[in-house]
């Protein structure tokens, strides 16, 4: 093996891939602008549509209001005026009414036109007449003041609605509010303390740092995405050193010159590396911009420190190595074994199929390292860099080591696969 | 200069079984010669010749190329070859002067010493025009010459050339005709494939008649034609191959 060949053709391919438009479309511009876009645009969709929800008045209609003219009053007029959902402490960046300042409220109409026949509100809310319906029992107002045991507000909704479910949230809110309130007079009557009845409150604190959090949110889409864009990034151009040079009629001149073919088969396999691991870092530096960007960037600021430290980086890129090196093996194999560059393309639809599923483990929720998880391919690199991402790589040293060796070992499968196929005769030469 | 012995090749199919697309070929070929593989398509032709190049290993016999065994010594033996075929292609997305310069340096040629030599095939091939120009933008004449060029860089001792002319229209053709020619001046060893009887009465001192991967005649043009009792090459061709 002499490395000047090997540089030699190195660069001639870097060349190639520069100018090839296709690749570069995978290598740069999708990591780079068109996931954190279509990310971005999803997120502004989904907060778009919450906070249509949320800024809508929930059109309500009472059956049997004359029986608790106290509590219509309320609903109308009181609540109304200082309805203001409560803050939650959750980490929700979805949450948007804490936010935008919303003032929608609980619409009640004049005349109910419900007989409270379940059938007949159910029709209502699906034609969006209405969005729920609160059921007053006989002479409610009556009874509570006797301080009647058993009473029942019923509030009909549908789950399934958006609108509804909003609708029954306000109305349950409102209703407790309004609880609290005939508490507080019984107990003045009483001549009682409210504390009598509130002995304490509860309050949490979250002990996570803005860094956790981040990596929470950050660790279960960053390692799919990394795994995917190396993959994505390796694609075009492995199909092109082996299937294009066969298209073009290129190969069996390359095979005739002096080089050997492991000069051959290394200085290609180090360009496919290359992609993949640039591909991924662009994919990283695409989402941690796309995620800084506007409105969720503004809210994720608030909630989370965003801080990729460079020792995170380089734990990360050195795990994408080896696994850059496996798919360059899988990938080079195949386009030496395709005739065409359309039957190589033919073959990436399955295969990204194979890397996608495994690298989705990031995803699940639950799914933590283990021995065993170690050991299987992509599952344990989109584990192991959940981990990195949120600051613990230290922490699991061992299954980190673990992953980086058994995916170096699956590389090392993926060469010898490579370079027996660049030897096969049958494959080269096919037509 | 590239010497052939008992050359046999055997391919393994799935469907056909064992195919003998060589078998059992001998023949030798001298500098400033010009050496014929004659046969229809399918006849080994091809086969031979990317053996001889090392990019398809025999299943025996024995090849040497200026003295070096191609098994042995396949690097080297491919750094005396230029080689070119009828359907090579080129990079596309390079220039012919990058085209050029990558064969070049896969010869173990440095920056250095290519430059000069591109300046001068580019003169003999007048292709200074279009050295800078990207090859998916070049005409089939002028990625013709480019190909030519590559295949001369390392200016090597021998020269295979498998159906050079395949597809080719007549001035194109003509083109190869005439730099084979040229390489027969320069004192290279010539090897050339062809189903074209014409050219390869025009072009070879010495031809080789195969058939279903075996060797059936080799001598001069004008000797087959005497032992065939034939006044045409191409019926000189027919009989000796519809004999046996």
């Amino acid at each position: 093996m002499n490395p000047r060949t090997i540089w030699v053709v190195f660069r001639k391919e870097v060349l190639d891939i520069i100018r090839d438009r296709r690749a570069v479309i995978f290598m740069v511009i999708m990591p780079l602008f068109l996931i954190p876009a279509l990310m971005y645009l999803m997120s502004m969709f989904t907060i778009g549509s919450a906070k249509g929800i949320a800024e809508r008045n929930s059109v309500v209609a009472v059956v049997g209001a004359e029986d608790a003219p106290a509590l219509i009053d309320y609903l109308r007029n009181e609540e109304r005026q200082r309805f203001n959902p409560p803050v939650e402490s959750d980490l929700n960046i979805f949450a948007i009414e804490q936010q935008s300042g919303v003032n929608a409220f609980i619409e009640i109409l004049d005349d109910a036109p419900v007989a409270g026949e379940e059938g007949q509100i159910r029709k209502l809310i699906d034609s969006k007449q209405l969005d729920a319906v609160l059921v007053i029992p006989p002479d409610f107002q009556g009874q509570l003041q006797d301080h009647d045991k058993g009473l029942n507000l019923r509030i009909d909704y549908l789950s399934t609605s958006e609108r509804s479910e909003k609708a029954f949230e306000r109305l349950r809110r409102s209703l407790t509010t309004y609880r609290q309130r005939v508490v507080a007079g019984r107990l003045e009557n009483a001549s009682l303390q409210a504390s009598i009845i509130d002995p304490f409150e509860t309050a949490g604190q979250d002990m996570a740092t803005g860094q956790e959090r981040a990596g929470e949110i950050f660790g279960r889409i960053l390692p799919y995405m990394i795994i995917l864009m190396t993959f994505n990034g390796a694609m075009f151009p492995a199909i092109n050193m082996a299937a294009g040079e066969k298209e073009q009629k290129t190969l069996e001149t390359l095979l005739a010159s002096p080089a050997s073919r492991i000069e051959l088969v290394t200085g290609k396999f180090l360009v496919i590396v290359m992609t993949g691991v640039i591909s991924s870092v662009l994919a990283l530096v695409g989402l941690y911009y796309g995620f800084s960007m506007g409105e969720i960037g503004r809210q994720l600021r608030e909630v989370m420190t965003l801080s990729i430290d460079t020792q995170t980086i380089l734990l990360a890129v050195l795990l994408v190595v080896p696994l850059a090196f496996v798919f360059a093996g899988i990938l080079l194999t195949i386009s030496v074994f395709a005739r065409s560059y359309r039957e190589a393309q033919g073959y990436m639809g399955p295969l990204t199929i194979l890397i996608i599923l495994p690298a989705f483990a990031s995803f699940l929720p639950g799914v933590e390292l283990n021995f065993t998880l170690s050991l299987i391919p992509v599952v344990n690199v989109s584990l192991v860099l959940k981990k990195v991402l949120a600051g613990q790589g230290f922490e699991v040293m061992h299954y980190y080591a673990l992953t980086f060796v058994s995916t170096l070992v699956i590389a090392g499968i993926a060469i010898w696969l490579c370079a027996r196929m660049f030897k096969n005769e049958n494959a080269i030469f096919k037509v | 200069m590239i010497s052939v012995k008992n050359l046999i090749k055997i391919f393994k199919d799935r469907k056909r079984g064992e195919i003998r697309a060589v078998d059992n070929v001998s023949f030798s070929c001298e500098s400033g010669k010009i050496f014929g593989l004659l046969g229809p398509n399918g006849a080994g032709k091809t086969t031979t010749l990317r053996i001889v190049s090392t990019t398809m290993k025999p299943t025996s016999g024995s090849i040497e190329v200026d003295g070096l065994d191609v098994l042995k010594k396949p690097s080297l033996v491919r750094a005396k070859i230029g080689f070119l075929t009828g359907n090579t292609g080129l990079y596309q997305r390079l220039t012919a002067r990058e085209v050029i310069t990558y064969f070049g340096q896969l010869n173990g040629m440095d920056r250095k010493s290519i430059g000069p030599r591109i300046a001068e095939i580019a003169k003999w091939l007048d292709m200074e025009d279009f050295l800078g120009t990207k090859c998916s933008k070049l005409s089939s004449g002028m990625q013709q010459k480019v190909n030519i060029a590559r295949t001369i860089v390392h200016d090597p001792p021998v020269m295979v050339f498998d159906e050079p002319t395949v597809g080719l229209d007549i001035l194109a053709a003509r083109s190869i005709v005439d730099f084979i020619n040229f390489c027969k001046n320069q004192g290279k060893c010539i090897i050339f494939s062809t189903h074209i009887m014409r050219e390869a009465e025009r072009l070879c001192d010495e031809v080789a008649i195969i058939h279903n991967g075996r060797l059936f005649a080799q001598g001069t043009v004008d000797s087959l034609k005497q032992v065939a009792g034939e006044n045409e090459f191409e019926d000189a061709f027919v009989k000796i191959v519809g004999e046996k």
